[in-house]
């Protein structure tokens, strides 16, 4: 396989970069070990920052913020939902930081107005009331998986591919260049070539690792952030605690739902990483001095994501990982001491400034590549595609109703995403060449978001799959595990009061019953 | 004496009252039926049927039985509440048998007995027992609609002042009766006239006898000594026991005498006695006179009422009969609110303040209707309020005035759904549920209900549902349709989980909502304990209120009568 | 509002599986019984009834004979429930239900002192010891690996039986599939629904139509469960006549018509041999009057009623039946505030892993009792004389990977009744 750019990992970045990319005309394919999303692009708030969370740690990283942040209202609105946001201060919190607040927006361009207490108490009757100062900023929430997947259906329409559950094992490298790039199918287990005039590692939190893999040496830092998922939606508006970043100081609205977080935990490794249950009730704790219903409300998901670094060492090592620069790395391999010309590796950021990190490494890809045509995603909408639609809450159950065709039912009741909305999922992802499993379906729609996290769905979603010739073999116990494991992930920390009581129903269906626990003991016969 | 032109003129107004009453009877719209007839074939058969009564032996036998036990009983009172009976049975029987032997004295015991004298015991005493009797009653009624939270709220300021307006009869007929014991002009007048004496000397010992045993309150008290109370004793043999017992057997004037005795020569002064008397007899008149136009009314009406009931239900009725019978009821109504007490749907007021969801109020309503006197406003309250009811016919089986409530109902809700006041049911089915979600999205409700009972709004409700299911696995609405997304648009557990989801709006125009039948099985076998019939009970009255709301507004806005939009063809499920 | 008040020997709260063999046994020993509970949560029953299919739990060995099985559980788990029964106890007290169940006309079969395997909705395999007669040819049929056609239905949602055959196919190659509209229906199907059309004698007759041209060289033929209501007996021989082969259910996903059929026949029976029902009740509130007696009140959100009883069974279930709550840091019984077993803290309630072969830790977590299922305090001292817990609330077990649900409701609530009529003849009646 042959292609004039390969991106490593379908984040937001490498999505990002194949749309920016596409539209200069330049060839790419992406590879992604998991789905898309898979790392922090897929764990985080969906917070587009207006910056004034980083006036003080990050001065220049804030301006970037809320650049990117007027763009892409523009841009892509169907990703953004404008909220607003406050910024608010609790009795005890750092007079000092309320004071130069004000000041600090304005030397970064960032708007803020003082809002007076009772009228912030009004807009937003969750608040505590020993709050202490409020000031309005231009936060938003952008829809993260809509934003990968609709800047991936962009860049396909310009000549971009995606292979999903593609492993990169290895490079070839030659005369200082990467000659090709060796893959592994983790569904077929088999293994291929991809020859790019240049590679890009937008690996994310896994950057290191594909560096090592070129025989650079990249230095990281591994952040985990926890989050939690509301049952209902807290607020109207983004409210940020108005103090030094610290955990559990960001409520953020989304759809029907809100969320909480996060925390910051360095972690070893952003492989195995489980919300846990002490930073649960840290965030919880922390959460509802700012807004006191969060101490009795249900969360119905607990996710966390690992913040890519970098330089570790440079930075000033130990310490809090939040004071290190929230601002990306572009790292061009051929100036550094392996001398890998046609390497490049873009890491760190944040989802607001996806874009503009995207741009910059296309910049670079392109003057290695002699394109001269220039970045065209700062004045380009990002065109609204179906790939996305159905991970907005609400939207399956409002066109169900409308369409409310025969025989088009209920796969996920808690959700109500109907039949039709999966044959779609399906199509699409069998028009990328991947396979229908219930993870992947889950990915793409709110399917086993619900209360029952799955309890009803994951079987219902099975026997329809099978059904309609989407699924064969035994796949369906392997199927069916995979997916509950994934959605006990974000439960377990959760667990308790009704949550604690639908788990239990899951476990007593799925394991009870349907000893899902004993298919790995195969083949016992009495 | 000019006082009888009052009592000429309130019995005249009275008997006009009551034939334009009965009239109506024959007149007044009430149900599909009377379209189909006129007034005065409603008259002849209403003939016919009662002349069918009378002579036919096992109706006339039902009917004097009804006659017995209902109205003179009282049995359905007896059966619900001792002491509402006690009442009933005082206030009624003190005041018929106080018009029998005391308004209308000379014309009944005045003819039977020829000694008769008003102020002779037994006759005295029965006025005074039963005075207290009725007197007694009045407060008992008073207290119960005071006291039970339920009537209070129900009760006009019509209920109180009747039953104040008994009161002031038999209160001002008792200081009558005790001012006219203790007033010396009056036994100066009654010397002159039955002892043909106006010398001081020859009355000095009746006046002392009197002043000793009758309480007259002389000035100055005259002397009483021995042989002067003799022969007092001796005049009054002769000239006045004939006529006059001893007042202390005036249990309820005598004592009020007492209390007036120092302030005797006050009244006599002014003549006390003679305003009291212009008092009580104007009040005895004024009540006569509005007889017809008050609940009095049912003096007549609810005896005739719980006899025609002992006939059988309305439905059982010739139709041309109906209409006749339900305008009965309507003035057969007493307007006790045992109705609304145990109205099926009388919680939802709590919810929202609409007074015509209560049976009791509800009535009036109709009257007003039939009689043509409503506006738009007051006509889309009562639509609110009829299409509410679910019929469970508890109404009827309480009602101690035998109305058929229930066919009442039905005829008004037929009158309401002509009148351009359509029956939620139908016309909920000429959208569908997505459809509804966009109209009812753009009718924000007005802030009535109490956040505290409102069930869709609180995400608690909610909470504990797992989806199972459940609910629509017991559900007969559910059970009967082949197809219940065609049928239904979505099923009970959909309802629930639209809801939390924030999507109410999707919700309160789906046929399931509307078609619930409210057999509570869905909530007595949820596991989780979520209150499904509430919940759904809740949404349909929520949509009810939102475009009564949008109604009301509209109704004034000349261009647009209706706030449903017409049917459409596009998107609407099994058509 | 005035409560009405109702004298009684024995309250029983619950009507899961445990609070009905409770309310059983106490009506066979004549107890004067009262119940309270939502019967709706008896339709979480899936049909079989498991003694004991899986030990040691860690290892997840299939018990093949679970009568050898629970006399092994005893030795290793000597605080597990049934370790405070004899094993005649056990047996007589599952003998005793399930002629209940015959009675009743819808017996259930078991292989004696062998385990069964049942196939799944999940097209997993399940092992059990006593199935409904509607499902008695499955497990027969799965041992002999016999041709069978498996017929799903178009709209009901969670059963397919191309899955089932699929999943199956290293054991049952000659599991056939096939997916035919349910008789008269459209749309979505909903079990009890399907359950209660097949009791009429037409449908009946259009299914076998429908499914007869399929049949081929299949010599069983299996169906979602949903093979009557009342009439299950008639429905399984009209099926087997029609068709001329055995038929057999295939248990469905929860809630099920199996467990629906359970809860119509106790609701039936019940009342009848003279437990007085407050069902779709619960308690609202308790406390210890005069005598030691309980005053319970009970009503749906509102106490309606105050039963005063000389003893409590508590058969409320887990968390799913609400006899225990799990708050953030700890876990409590909802009715009595009873001391409750439980791990040091909710990082340990779970493991990370669903699935994790040693079963999580909080399902271990419940009441501990006494040898005559009276509630004890952490020391291990009896709680109260007259106070009994019996069924899933019992601590030291885990009945969802020990498969030991059914008989450890049944064998439990045995006991317990059993300690409470003894309780009752030594205390005379006041």
């Amino acid at each position: 396989m042959q292609t004039q750019v390969l991106i490593i990992g379908a984040g937001v970045t490498g999505a990002g970069l194949a749309r920016d990319l596409g539209l200069r005309g330049v060839q790419t394919v992406i590879v992604e070990k998991r789905d898309v999303n898979n790392g922090a692009s897929g764990g985080n708030h969906g917070l587009l920052h207006s910056g004034a969370r980083y006036i003080a740690s990050d001065p220049a990283s804030a301006a970037e913020c809320h650049q990117e942040n007027q763009l892409l209202k523009r841009l892509a609105p169907h990703c953004v939902e404008t909220t607003g946001g406050l910024f608010v201060a609790m009795a005890g919190d750092d007079e000092q930081y309320i004071a130069d607040f004000a000041d600090r927006c304005r030397r970064c361009r960032i708007d803020t107005a003082p809002v007076d207490l009772k009228e912030a108490r009004e807009q937003e009757p969750a608040l505590s009331d020993r709050l202490i100062a409020a000031f309005s900023v231009d936060d938003a929430t952008i829809d993260p998986f809509k934003l990968s997947l609709d800047n991936l259906a962009d860049a396909r329409q310009h000549g971009g591919q995606l292979l999903r559950y593609s492993k990169v094992i290895g490079f070839e490298i030659e005369d200082g260049r990467i000659r090709a790039t060796r893959v592994r199918d983790d569904l077929t287990g088999r293994e291929h070539r991809i020859e790019a005039e240049v590679v890009v590692n937008a690996a994310g939190a896994w950057a290191g690792e594909i560096a090592t893999l070129a025989g650079a040496e990249l230095s990281m830092r591994y952040s985990k952030g926890t989050l939690l998922v509301t049952q209902s939606r807290m607020s109207h508006r983004v409210i940020n605690r108005l103090r030094k970043a610290t955990d559990a100081d960001i409520l953020v609205p989304g759809g029907t739902v809100s969320i909480l977080g996060t925390t910051s935990e360095r972690v070893d490794s952003p492989d195995v990483i489980y919300p846990e249950i002490h930073e649960v009730d840290h965030i919880i704790d922390e959460g509802a001095v700012m807004v006191p219903a969060l101490a009795d409300t249900r969360y119905i998901r607990a996710y966390c994501g690992v913040r890519p670094l970098i330089g570790g060492g440079a930075q000033g090592g130990g310490g809090d990982d939040r004071a290190v620069s929230r601002g990306f790395a572009l790292i061009d391999h051929g100036g550094r001491p392996e001398k890998i010309a046609n390497f490049v590796t873009i890491t760190g950021g944040k989802l607001t400034t996806y874009r503009l990190m995207a741009e910059k490494t296309a910049d670079l890809v392109c003057r290695r590549l002699g394109v001269a045509a220039p970045c065209r995603t700062h004045t380009e909408p990002l065109p609204n595609t179906v790939d996305a639609r159905w991970t907005e809450p609400g939207l399956a159950p409002n066109t169900w109703l409308r369409t409310h065709a025969a025989d088009d039912l209920l796969i996920c009741e808690c959700e109500m995403v109907p039949q039709s909305v999966v044959e779609e999922i399906v199509a699409s992802i069998k028009q990328q060449a991947g396979r229908p499993g219930l993870k992947a379906i889950g990915l793409r729609s709110r399917i086993g978001k619900g209360p029952c996290q799955g309890t009803f769905c994951s079987q219902r979603l099975a026997a329809h799959l099978y059904d309609r010739q989407h699924l064969s073999n035994h796949q369906g116990v392997e199927e069916l595990r995979a997916f509950l494991s994934e959605r006990w992930r974000g439960q377990q920390p959760l667990l308790w009061d009704t949550s604690l009581a639908q788990a239990e129903l899951l476990e007593a269906m799925h394991c009870g019953l349907f000893c899902l626990e004993l298919e790995e003991k195969k083949g016992f016969r009495f | 004496m000019r006082l009888t032109y009052f009592a000429y003129l309130a019995a005249s107004i009275c008997l006009a009252g009551v034939l334009y009453r009965l009239g109506r009877w024959f007149v007044l719209p009430l149900g599909p039926e009377s379209l189909e007839t006129t007034p005065l074939r409603r008259g002849i058969n209403a003939g016919r049927a009662v002349f069918a009564a009378v002579i036919h032996p096992r109706r006339l036998a039902l009917m004097l039985r009804a006659l017995l036990l209902e109205v003179a009983g009282q049995r359905q009172i007896l059966r619900q509440s001792p002491l509402r009976w006690v009442m009933h049975m005082a206030l009624s029987f003190g005041i018929l048998l106080l018009l029998l032997v005391h308004t209308f004295d000379d014309y009944t015991v005045a003819r039977l007995f020829s000694d008769y004298a008003a102020t002779l015991n037994p006759y005295m005493l029965l006025r005074n027992l039963l005075g207290l009797l009725a007197l007694a009653g009045v407060i008992v009624a008073l207290a119960r609609r005071w006291r039970d939270p339920v009537i209070r709220g129900t009760t006009r300021r019509a209920d109180r002042l009747l039953l104040w307006l008994l009161a002031a009869i038999v209160v001002s007929g008792a200081v009558l009766e005790a001012a006219q014991i203790v007033s010396p002009n009056f036994f100066d007048q009654m010397v002159v006239d039955y002892m043909g004496s106006d010398d001081p000397e020859e009355i000095a010992p009746l006046k002392a006898y009197w002043a000793k045993y009758f309480d007259v309150a002389f000035t100055p008290p005259p002397a009483a000594d021995a042989a002067a109370l003799e022969e007092g004793a001796q005049l009054h043999a002769d000239y006045c026991a004939s006529c006059h017992a001893r007042p202390t057997s005036a249990v309820m004037a005598y004592p009020l005498a007492r209390a007036f005795k120092p302030l005797a020569a006050t009244m006599a002064r002014i003549d006390l006695e003679t305003w009291l008397w212009y008092a009580h007899y104007l009040i005895s008149c004024l009540a006569l006179a509005l007889l017809p136009f008050t609940k009095l009314f049912h003096l007549l009406t609810t005896p005739l009422s719980l006899m025609v009931r002992a006939q059988g239900p309305a439905a059982a009725d010739a139709a041309v009969n109906r209409p006749a019978r339900r305008a009965m009821g309507l003035d057969a109504c007493t307007h006790c609110g045992e109705c609304s007490r145990h109205c099926s749907v009388a919680p939802i007021f709590q919810v929202i303040p609409n007074r015509e969801i209560l049976p009791s109020e509800k009535l009036s309503g109709v009257a007003r209707l039939a009689a043509g006197r409503t506006s738009p406003r007051t006509a889309m309250a009562l639509a609110e309020g009829s299409f509410i009811c679910t019929a469970c016919g508890r109404c009827t089986l309480w009602c101690p005035s035998g109305i058929d409530l229930q066919d009442l109902w039905a005829a008004s809700k037929k009158d309401l759904r002509r009148s351009g006041y359509p029956d939620p049911h139908g016309w909920i089915r000429r959208h569908s549920a997505s459809q509804w979600a966009e109209i009812l999205a753009g009718h924000a409700a007005p802030a009535a209900a109490k956040p505290a009972v409102c069930l869709t709004d609180n995400p608690n409700t909610f909470w504990a549902c797992v989806q199972c299911s459940t609910c629509t696995n017991v559900c007969p609405v559910v059970a009967v349709s082949a197809d219940p997304q065609r049928d239904l648009e979505m099923t009970p557990q959909q309802v629930m989980n639209l809801m939390r989801l924030q999507l109410k709006e999707a919700a309160m125009g789906a046929r399931m909502v509307w078609d619930c039948v409210t057999c509570y099985k869905c909530q007595e076998h949820c596991p989780q304990g979520v209150r499904v019939a509430d919940v759904l009970y809740e949404l349909r009255n929520e949509a009810c209120r939102r475009l009564s709301f949008a109604q009301e507004r509209r109704a004034s806005n000349p261009n647009r009568t209706t706030i449903i939009p017409p049917a459409s063809s596009e998107g609407k499920p099994g058509a | 509002m005035k409560e009405k008040e109702i004298a009684c020997d024995l309250v029983i709260i619950g009507t899961g599986m445990a609070g009905m063999a409770a309310a059983l046994f106490a009506a066979r020993r004549g107890l004067d019984a009262v119940q309270v509970g939502i019967t709706g949560e008896l339709g979480f029953a899936s049909g079989p009834l498991d003694l004991l299919g899986v030990h040691p739990v860690a290892e997840g060995r299939m018990v093949g004979d679970p009568w050898q099985g629970i006399a092994r559980l005893c030795r290793d788990e000597p605080l597990h429930p049934y370790a405070k029964l004899e094993i005649a106890t056990i047996r007589r007290a599952m003998e005793d239900f399930l002629a209940f169940l015959q009675t009743g006309g819808y017996p259930h079969v078991t292989l004696g002192a062998r385990n069964q395997m049942l196939v799944t909705a999940a097209g997993t395999r399940k092992p059990t010891y006593a199935v409904p007669h509607t499902m008695q040819h499955g497990p027969t049929a799965l041992a002999h690996q016999a041709p069978c056609l498996l017929v799903g239905f178009e709209g009901l949602k969670g059963f397919s039986a191309r899955q089932i055959a699929l999943s199956l196919e290293r054991h049952w190659p000659d599991l056939r599939p096939v997916r035919l509209p349910f008789p008269d229906a459209q749309g979505e199907l909903y079990t009890e629904h399907m359950a209660r059309s097949l009791d009429a004698a037409e449908t009946r007759q259009k299914l076998v139509d429908a499914i007869r041209p399929h049949l081929g060289d299949a010599q069983y033929v299996g169906l979602p469960a949903v093979l009557g209501f009342y009439r299950t007996e008639r429905v399984l021989a009209d099926l087997q006549q029609g068709l001329g082969v055995p038929v057999f259910e295939i248990p469905t996903m929860l809630p099920a018509v199996t467990g629906v059929r359970l809860r119509e026949l106790f609701e039936q029976r019940l009342p009848a041999m003279g437990i007085r029902p407050l069902w779709q009740q619960r308690v609202l509130g308790v406390q210890r009057v005069n005598g030691g007696r309980w005053s319970l009140a009970v009503g749906y959100t509102e106490a309606e009623r105050l039963v005063v009883a000389r003893s409590v069974l508590l058969c409320s279930g887990r968390f799913f039946g609400k006899g225990l709550h799990a708050r953030r840091h700890a876990i409590q019984e909802t009715i009595f505030d009873l001391p409750v077993v439980q791990p040091v803290d909710r990082e340990a309630w779970h493991h990370k892993d669903l699935l994790d072969p040693q079963g999580h830790p909080i399902n271990r977590a419940g009441v501990a009792v006494d040898e005559n299922f009276r509630p004890v305090d952490h020391q291990g001292n009896t709680l109260f004389p007259n106070l009994f817990a019996a069924g899933s609330l019992l601590a030291y077990q885990d009945w969802m990977r020990q498969k030991c649900g059914s008989g450890l409701a049944v064998a439990t609530a045995c006991g317990a009744v059993n300690s409470c009529a003894d309780f009752l003849k030594q205390v005379a009646p006041a």
